[in-house]
């Protein structure tokens, strides 16, 4: 769980280049990505389930960037982005095509459905986290 | 104060972050907050993922409108950073319009990083993507020969398809087509592990959370553009992936008969 931790803090570093995030906030877009992960697995050993797990990192994940970008004053994407890359549900979208390939339908329409409530958990936990820090500017 | 000057300055923030795969209220908010030091009456900016239109009128002038179609999109975060910061400053006052203006000229120049830099990010992040995922050593090692490959497709055929829906379905094509045969050499290897991580580098990320941010804030004619971007990328994936591997299990049979 801790080598994971650290691959994906090398993993998100590294694919934070290919967004051309600057040099100077690599190290966080890393962060963010890592802490993303760890909580994913830390959720899958409690319950085993995907979409909770998806739906707890989103939302620690949108958290930290939202908070970083307050403290240097930068676009809230920089941190968010590479944050919920590991999150991405490509390990499904691969299930779904090798299923359909081998002709499992039944499979294929599993991953299918699993992928799509993954995806609407990362889409759950942005639009919540979102949502409370506009209306704390509003309130302000 | 040169109000054509402020206008085509407001222009100019909006489209490189237009450009560079800012969300669109991200876009929208910059140009109307570069517009409203004017203190004119009517400002109005319209952006969409393709093209962005503004007005700048008040009774003491001749009404500014225009449009700019936004036609090639790349995904650079390190831009829209840069105008952000130029904006704010505008807003503060603190620099002039023509400083401004010199400014986000040369942001577009700026390169944050050479080619090869990009190259090696691409292969360590196929590396440590494999890793996050769980795999071992012999993974990890597939997996940076699947980058060398996402390189060596990008440096040759980019420019020359042009469509990067079939760049990308090369692309993955290649990673199953590796990661199948070095697995059938290596019994310790994953072939599922290898091929989410490797493909992970082609993964619409900045599409994907865009639709998400834009739907939610009632661009929805954005979120959709975004959504279809982002689909339409992750069919190339899957095709090449699909392709690749119904191609791999065909000669595997072909050989053995």
């Amino acid at each position: 769980m801790i080598i994971q931790g650290i691959s994906a803090f090398f993993a998100t570093a590294a694919f934070s280049i290919l967004f051309y995030i600057p040099k100077k906030y690599i190290i966080h877009a890393g962060f963010t990505g890592s802490i993303g992960w760890f909580i994913y697995l830390l959720f899958m050993r409690i319950s085993d389930d995907k979409v909770i797990a998806n739906f707890a990192a989103t939302l620690l994940v949108t958290l930290t960037a939202h908070i970083m970008a307050r403290k240097l004053k930068t676009p809230v994407t920089m941190f968010l982005i590479p944050g919920i890359i590991p999150l991405v549900p490509g390990a499904g979208m691969y299930q779904i095509v090798l299923n359909m390939i081998n002709n499992t339908l039944d499979e294929a329409s599993y991953y299918f459905f699993e992928t799509i409530k993954m995806a609407g958990a990362i889409a759950l936990g942005i639009f919540i986290i979102d949502t409370l820090f506009r209306s704390r500017q509003r309130l302000k | 104060m040169d109000k054509m000057l402020l206008y085509k300055t407001a222009m100019l923030a909006g489209e490189i972050m237009a450009q560079s795969g800012a969300e669109t209220f991200r876009v929208e908010d910059t140009m109307i907050r570069i517009l409203r030091t004017s203190h004119f009456q009517t400002i109005e900016v319209h952006a969409t993922t393709t093209g962005i239109m503004a007005t700048l009128a008040d009774p003491t002038i001749e009404p500014i409108t225009g449009v700019k179609r936004i036609s090639n999109r790349s995904n650079n975060l390190s831009r829209i950073n840069e105008v952000n910061q130029i904006s704010r400053n505008i807003c503060e006052n603190s620099i002039d319009l023509n400083t401004a203006y010199d400014k986000l000229s040369a942001v577009r120049n700026v390169t944050t990083y050479s080619g090869l830099t990009v190259d090696l990010a691409t292969i360590i992040s196929t590396i440590g993507f494999v890793g996050l995922f769980g795999g071992n050593i012999i993974d990890c090692m597939i997996a940076a020969l699947n980058g060398l490959f996402i390189v060596i497709i990008s440096r040759l055929l980019a420019k020359r398809l042009g469509s990067a829906f079939m760049v990308d379905a090369a692309k993955s094509l290649v990673i199953a087509i590796i990661t199948m045969l070095s697995v059938s050499y290596f019994s310790q290897a994953h072939s599922e592990i290898i091929i989410i991580g490797s493909i992970m580098p082609l993964v619409p990320g900045i599409p994907i959370t865009n639709a998400i941010r834009d739907t939610l804030q009632g661009d929805y004619t954005s979120g959709m553009a975004r959504a279809t971007e982002a689909f339409v990328v992750s069919l190339g994936i899957a095709v090449g992936v699909g392709f690749g591997m119904g191609l791999y299990n065909f000669i595997e049979r072909m050989v053995n008969v």
